[in-house]
């Protein structure tokens, strides 16, 4: 492909589709695998705190719960119980000093998005659950737009010490006893589900720029791949294994297909929510004056569902039981957090809020709040959303789909498998550039024999061995001491430790030995880890409600698949090459006679 | 020789050459397709939705889509100097657009606030129709 000679549109896309893939990809796969697993991240967690798997959820004593925040906090303003759920069987609690308001607004901000905070404490309750909060624009954490108290804390660990100031502090409860439970300090699905982002050990602002550009020629070459691309609908049933070349890009061909608006929304959507720090004009476009005024008309909302002031007058607490069950009731959808203002007063308020909204329009906000009063128990004014705008319904979907909010088990399955099709894509695709060279390799310059060798290092390196240290990274959760102090900081050393093994054992070993052994290893020791589950849990596994039988049975399943991967690639012999009958030529897509061309 | 005519030799020296022709289109999707994607948000975001955030989430989202287009156009144009103009000119529309000589954006925070249904005043929990909330630019907590 030489641009200054005369070429089609579909030669000069094919090449903008190699290079923008290949470049970024090694990058691309990582960040797509570990946001793939993000989907499940409160699982995860959930599954790396062994001590909190004996949480029994099948019913919530609250008049303990009650006491325990009666005893740890009398007097904050406001206490929350994130309810057990299907993504996490404890009862949390939580409660704020602040007196509402502005003020509540900005502390928010900066407990909200310490970035250390979640890291540490582990299991998070669902986002969507966490009434005020969201509603937030989050942009204020971006560079551009963040006050300075935001940025300071996102920083350093000013999340952890607020927590442990007691200013938003937070509990884990067994809803069935009313025992405090003790996890273990871990990175969790947090670490994974940061690195998707901001990578690790950087400058965070750095790091979310390279995530962004990377991003962005992911995009290039989704939309590269789809003008290139013109039998859409045959490749979706077309595959020929065993065929080398020929078979990875079909592979490659179905997996971008099959789950190409994924692709596409999950990409755009990330750049979106990198946001304005990539485009601050689009900020400052709209608000010459700053981007203060931008989070004033966020917060002026927020002002607006404070709830009445306190009288000073004590009264015993309505039950909160009863409220749930009536604002269940009237929902038909389970409640998933209860927030209590002003407890002990007469002014006492009560908000039962859903668990996950029932329109991914209407963004986070789509979860009603009921309103008690709490004391008698009657209901105030329910508080609803207005209508989104058009323009709100479509970056809500966006976001809504990207971060799974509204997902229910089958939805984030859904999701799950999605990714994992974004990450063969991304592997197969790198795969069929090292392969499609393979055979005039030796015969190219020395500048491309280098290219050549070291796409085949960080090939395996970064596809297979970054699942090794995934793995790795869950075994030292369950093998590294529960009380190591900085426990956090042992595990994501294994990960990293693995990752960097792993490089070099790339390097050092002959290419197709190299994948063998790594998706051996990986497949191996995944299919392993329900044993590992089943000796190191919290809990028998037959007492689990479907948590970690899930991700146990995750494991084993892609395990296996990484074993057979394992096999087929050791025992693969390249057929010796034969024309083409004339039936087959015509079915042979373009891109794949560009592809035997040499062209990509 | 005219001047017009050495341009033109020039402009065709440059194409003529695969490499610089490639490094040329890659330094014109790279920075003219951020410029193009800078100034074209800059401009969108005073399209008036009647809430100010929704112009923000507008003009985000429409700058990469536009910078998308700008890279895709770099390298398909035909010829090299089609793919600067295809860049280089909408973004001067673009700044014509957002130049401050043609600012006239409604103040719509004064508008909002000029709102009756605007809830601030209504602090006590009564009812309450919470504004429209967007999430675009955010980070995930």
């Amino acid at each position: 492909m030489k641009f200054d000679q005369p070429h089609s549109l579909r030669q000069s896309m094919s090449w903008l589709h190699t290079w923008a893939g290949l470049l970024p990809g090694w990058l691309l796969f990582a960040i797509f695998l570990t946001g793939t697993l993000s989907f499940f991240r409160n699982e995860i967690t959930f599954w790396m705190q062994p001590e909190l798997h004996q949480a029994n959820d099948k019913t919530i004593n609250f008049s303990s719960a009650l006491a325990t925040l009666q005893r740890e906090a009398p007097h904050a303003s406001q206490w929350t119980l994130t309810l057990p759920s299907p993504r996490n069987p404890t009862l949390g609690l939580s409660w704020s000093q602040e007196t509402g308001g502005q003020d509540a607004g900005n502390r928010r901000l900066e407990t909200e998005h310490g970035a250390g905070r979640n890291m540490r404490q582990g299991i998070s309750g669902e986002p969507g659950t966490r009434p005020v909060e969201a509603a937030l624009p989050s942009s204020a954490e971006s560079p551009s737009a963040g006050p300075p108290s935001a940025k300071s804390q996102s920083a350093g660990h000013g999340g952890q010490a607020a927590q442990q100031g007691g200013r938003n502090a937070r509990l884990l409860l067994d809803p069935a006893t009313g025992e405090r439970l003790m996890p273990r300090e871990t990175a969790g699905g947090n670490f994974l589900y940061r690195f998707h982002f901001e990578l690790y050990g950087m400058e965070r602002n750095a790091a979310r720029w390279i995530v962004g550009v990377v991003t962005l020629l992911m995009l290039v070459a989704l939309v590269s791949g789809v003008i290139v691309h013109r039998q859409i609908f045959r490749d979706f049933f077309t595959f020929r294994p065993g065929k080398g070349k020929r078979s990875w890009l079909d592979a490659h061909n179905l997996v971008g297909v099959a789950a190409l608006p994924f692709h596409l929304v999950i990409t755009f959507s990330g750049l979106v929510l990198l946001g304005v720090m990539l485009i601050p004009t689009a900020l400052s476009g709209a608000y010459p004056e700053g981007g203060e005024a931008y989070r004033n008309d966020f917060r002026a909302q927020m002002q607006s569902a404070r709830p009445r002031p306190a009288l000073g007058v004590a009264a015993p607490l309505a039950n909160p039981a009863a409220l749930i069950a009536r604002a269940e009731a009237q929902w038909q959808a389970p409640a998933g957090a209860v927030t209590i203002h002003h407890p002990g007063d007469r002014n006492a308020v009560i908000d039962v809020r859903q668990l996950r909204g029932a329109s991914l329009a209407a963004g986070r906000t789509a979860a009603e709040s009921l309103r008690f009063d709490g004391v008698s128990g009657q209901l105030l004014t329910p508080l609803k959303g207005a209508e989104p705008s058009a323009v709100q319904s479509v970056s809500n979907v966006l976001m809504m789909l990207h971060r799974g909010f509204f997902a229910a088990t089958w939805p984030r399955w859904l999701l799950f498998l999605s990714g994992v099709a974004g990450c063969l894509l991304i592997a197969t695709g790198l795969v069929l550039w090292v392969e499609a060279r393979a055979k005039d390799n030796a015969a190219g310059s020395r500048a491309q024999r280098f290219g050549f060798r070291l796409a085949q290092i960080l090939n395996v390196a970064a596809i297979a061995g970054l699942m090794v240290a995934v793995v790795a990274y869950f075994y030292a959760n369950r093998l590294v001491l529960a009380a190591l102090p900085e426990r956090s900081g042992w595990e994501i050393g294994v990960f990293f430790g693995v990752w960097l093994l792993s490089l070099a054992h790339a390097a050092l070993r002959p290419h197709r030995a190299a994948w063998v052994e790594s998706l051996s290893c990986a497949g191996v020791l995944l299919a392993a880890l329900p044993i590992l589950d089943a000796v190191t849990g919290g809990a028998p596994l037959a007492q689990d409600g479907g948590l970690r039988l899930g991700f146990d049975l995750a494991a084993l399943l892609v395990g296996l698949g990484l074993i057979h991967a394992a096999r087929r690639v050791r025992h693969f012999v390249r057929k010796p090459a034969r024309p083409e009958p004339v039936k087959n030529a015509v079915s042979s897509a373009p891109l794949a006679q560009l592809a035997l061309e040499g062209e990509i | 020789m005219t001047l017009r005519q050495r341009i033109a030799r020039g402009i065709r020296a440059l194409e003529s050459r695969h490499r610089l022709n490639v490094g040329l289109r890659l330094l014109l999707a790279a920075l003219g397709g951020y410029a193009l994607a800078l100034i074209g948000a800059a401009a969108l975001a005073r399209v008036d939705f009647g809430f100010r955030p929704d112009s923000v989430s507008f003009a985000l989202m429409m700058g990469f889509l536009i910078y998308l287009i700008g890279i895709i156009w770099s390298f398909g144009a035909k010829s090299l100097s089609r793919a600067v103009m295809g860049v280089v000119v909408p973004t001067l529309l673009f700044a014509i657009w957002a130049s401050p000589f043609t600012r006239q954006f409604p103040a719509a925070s004064e508008r909002q606030h000029a709102d009756p249904e605007k809830p601030h005043a209504a602090a006590h929990g009564e009812a309450v129709p919470r504004q429209r909330i967007a999430h675009v630019t955010g980070a995930p907590q």
